[in-house]
């Protein structure tokens, strides 16, 4: 008030208002616009409710100390066996191709038990994989599994993704994998058992089902089998190696091959970039802690890759969750972090997620409100739905939120809100596709 | 109580509902970058979100922009099939990017997940690492400010993307980059921000010069890199350029083309050398005149992949020359 005052004094001392009727509504007047003014003042000032415009939250954790972790990868890979060469080569080679190929019996047992009596017998098998010749690729797989290579699991993942169409090469790969604990391939080896190669797929099912000590039972029915196996995958999925076996710990040319992987992510050329991310998920439990170096590391690449690893692995990376938090953080990769901690399971995070909310930046706004569902953060549920119902809310945060909202209520806004963008054209359809189908999965 | 002092309580009781409202209703504020007075749709924004901010003071450009191949780069039919839709998550970094600048000019650009109908879009270029935008000038005054940058429109922000497949790198290898012509004197200068290239066929005829003579009994068939300041074709593995000649019958029809060349990068896992055409480059192929044949004709082929047909949606007619063989 004493401003007001102030006000009118100074007016007063002026001497241009005289005493009266219409001095008197002047000075209500002016002495109203002050104090609408003076009403104002708090407008002026910021709402803490509101704080969004800082750059970044200012709860934001302090991004880690970097380190340049390249030259350790570096490093690493020179524990990778030299490859064959010279004449050596092609003598392994041919034996090889008559050993897996040849229409005479007795000569391809011979050759077979010279093949697998070589020194190099196992370096000879991996260049089988790449084969043109699928019957080689199929029984090169074949006999790195049986021979327990487990320094082949990062070549057999890697030939994996290439092997697209060959129903055959494709069942190896996955019996190898499952003999050398690696159960990321269980997927084909299901798709396996719906074809001409049912049988055989049975017979690696019972094995693998029976080593994990869920024996399916003198005569199981495929049903059965097909049920078992989907169980071990989720737990695979959970917990990146095959329940109740002892791991082995990897040997120095795996670790070698995956000191590749990492090393490949921060080069120009894209598929190797692809290649590597593909082998490393799907490695399980034994390529956690290598990824979990890659969180510090001073080369953005190994960052970024190594978070969207994580973020494939999903709930088998759940224990690096306390060395990804400090990358909300950071400033170009906040946004990915988020995702991943909501990927695999930080449930932790939850406050530094809601935070990124107010994040300036919609990119990071976006990943950490579709972070809730995968998360099962049902705390976040008012949050979302205001941020869905609020019409003045960015699209992509609507969909963002509308996604984590349909995991965490089916019943709620979120689904109808997903279905409607495919029914009204208006989001990318592939993109609402992507999430709708998540959703369903979730439940 | 006199009515002064009861218009001074109405006042200040109306003065403290109305502040209070806007404080709770917690308008936006500035984050100094202009972004605060830009509106979506008349609501007022913090940063930059959207290309659909740029429009209302850009509406010319936006044009340009919409509907070029830029601005589909994450939409296109074509793209989503040969990236597996996307599951090929490498390529999404390229179409549909974080602003270049994030990572720096040059290098490999970051994947976004929002606006995926935007594609490579005016953020992606114009949103510098702290959120300002970036031109060739200062523009204090203008809503959206921009501030010059010396690296902004240079190949180097091109390269970022158009690296991946090594077209910066030849343009280096090549005369036009000590002349100091870049990627925007072509492939802006007369399109503007439609960035056209590939998919325009006056450019992609621009390119080529095909010749063709009759000598020593052979037909001599010379592509020349004249106008591409990269190799040509350039880009992605898919794309190919194909030399066919064949010699038509007394009613000017050809009744089998044959191909006498291919320029293209093969795929990785595919056997062959790289035969794109560097720029300012000749390549000459010969082929043998069949008795009997009095004219020969020669195309040249631009395929979008190297699958494509004659006819194909994916291939186009570039040239066509005839030659007699008396």
């Amino acid at each position: 008030m004493s401003f007001h005052r102030c006000g009118t004094g100074t007016r007063e001392t002026g001497g241009a208002v005289s005493i009266g009727r219409r001095s008197t509504r002047r000075r209500s007047v002016l002495l109203g616009i002050c104090a609408v003014a003076f009403g104002s003042v708090p407008a002026c000032t910021r709402n803490p409710l509101h704080a969004k415009a800082a750059p970044q939250p200012a709860s934001a954790p302090k991004p880690p100390a970097y380190t340049p972790r390249l030259a350790e990868f570096r490093k690493l890979m020179e524990a990778e066996p030299k490859p064959l060469e010279g004449p050596r080569l092609g003598e392994l080679r041919d034996l090889m191709e008559t050993a897996f190929t040849s229409q005479d019996q007795r000569l391809r047992k011979m050759a077979k038990s010279s093949l697998l009596e070589a020194a190099e017998c196992d370096a000879v098998l991996e260049m089988g994989l790449t084969h043109e010749r699928a019957e080689v690729r199929s029984n090169a797989a074949f006999e790195l599994g049986n021979r327990k290579c487990r320094r082949a699991v990062p070549l057999l993942l890697r030939r994996m993704k290439d092997e697209t169409s060959a129903a055959e090469p494709r069942f190896y790969l996955a019996d190898a994998l499952c003999r050398l604990d690696n159960l990321a391939a269980l997927p084909e080896l299901l798709e396996a058992m719906e074809g001409a190669l049912a049988q055989r797929a049975a017979g690696t099912a019972i094995t693998l089902l029976d080593r994990c000590g869920r024996s399916p039972g003198s005569a199981p029915t495929y049903a059965a089998l097909r049920a078992g196996l989907r169980l071990l995958y989720r737990e695979w999925c959970v917990l990146g190696r095959v329940p109740v076996v002892e791991p082995v710990p990897l040997d120095a040319v795996a670790r070698a091959r995956l000191g590749r992987c990492f090393v490949d992510m921060v080069g120009k050329e894209l598929r190797p970039v692809d290649e590597a991310r593909y082998v490393l998920s799907r490695m399980g439990a034994p390529a956690v802690s290598l990824l979990e170096r890659v969180l510090d590391a001073e080369e953005l690449y190994l960052r970024q890759h190594g978070l969207e690893i994580l973020r494939r692995m999903g709930l088998q990376s759940s224990s690096v969750a306390s060395k990804v938090r400090p990358l909300l953080g950071d400033p170009q990769l906040r946004g990915e972090a988020a995702a991943t901690l909501g990927e695999i399971g930080a449930i932790d995070a939850v406050p530094d997620l809601l935070a990124l909310l107010e994040d300036p930046d919609i990119e990071v706004q976006c990943a950490a409100a579709g972070a809730f569902g995968p998360l099962a953060a049902h705390g976040a549920v008012p949050q979302l739905e205001a941020l869905l119902s609020r019409q003045e809310t960015p699209m992509d945060l609507r969909v963002r939120a509308a996604f984590s909202l349909a995991m965490l209520r089916p019943h709620g806004p979120g689904f109808p809100f997903l279905r409607a963008r495919l029914q009204q054209g208006d989001y990318h359809a592939p993109t609402v596709r992507e999430l709708l189908d998540r959703v369903i999965e979730s439940w | 109580m006199n009515g002064a002092v009861r218009g001074v309580g109405l006042a200040v009781i109306a003065g403290v509902f109305v502040g209070g409202w806007l404080w709770v209703r917690g308008e936006p504020e500035t984050n100094g970058t202009g972004a605060a007075h830009a509106a979506t749709a008349g609501v007022k924004v913090k940063m930059w979100q959207s290309s659909q901010q740029c429009k209302s003071c850009h509406q010319k450009v936006w044009d340009e922009w919409y509907g070029s191949h830029h601005q589909i780069a994450y939409t296109n039919p074509e793209v989503r099939r040969l990236s597996e839709d996307f599951r090929i998550k490498d390529c999404q970094a390229c179409h549909l990017p974080r602003q270049v600048a994030l990572t720096g000019f040059g290098k490999r650009s970051l994947p976004r997940q929002t606006r995926p109908n935007e594609g490579v879009d005016c953020i992606t270029c114009h949103l510098a690492a702290d959120g300002t935008i970036m031109g060739k000038r200062d523009m204090p005054k203008a809503p959206c400010a921009p501030k010059a940058n010396a690296d902004f429109a240079s190949v180097n922000m091109c390269a970022s993307c158009h690296n991946q497949h090594q077209t910066t790198d030849q343009w280096r290898a090549s005369k036009y980059a000590k002349e100091g012509k870049t990627c925007h004197d072509c492939h802006m200068g007369k399109f503007g921000h439609g960035f056209n290239a590939a998919h325009d066929t006056a450019m992609l005829r621009a390119a080529g010069e095909l010749t063709v003579e009759f000598a020593a009994g052979e037909l001599k068939m010379t592509l020349f890199n004249k106008g591409a300041g990269h190799n040509f074709p350039t880009e992605e593995r898919h794309r190919a350029l194909d030399i066919e000649y064949g010699f038509p019958d007394a009613k000017g029809e050809v009744a089998t083309w044959q191909r006498a060349y291919r320029f293209r990068q093969p795929y990785r896992d595919e056997p062959g050398e790289n035969t794109q055409l560097p720029a300012m480059a000749k390549k000459s192929v010969s082929a043998k005149v069949p008795e009997g044949a009095e004219r020969a004709k020669v195309r040249l082929w631009y395929r979008l992949n190297p699958f494509a047909k004659n006819g194909d949606k994916a291939s186009t007619l570039l040239e066509e020359k005839e030659i007699s063989l008396r």
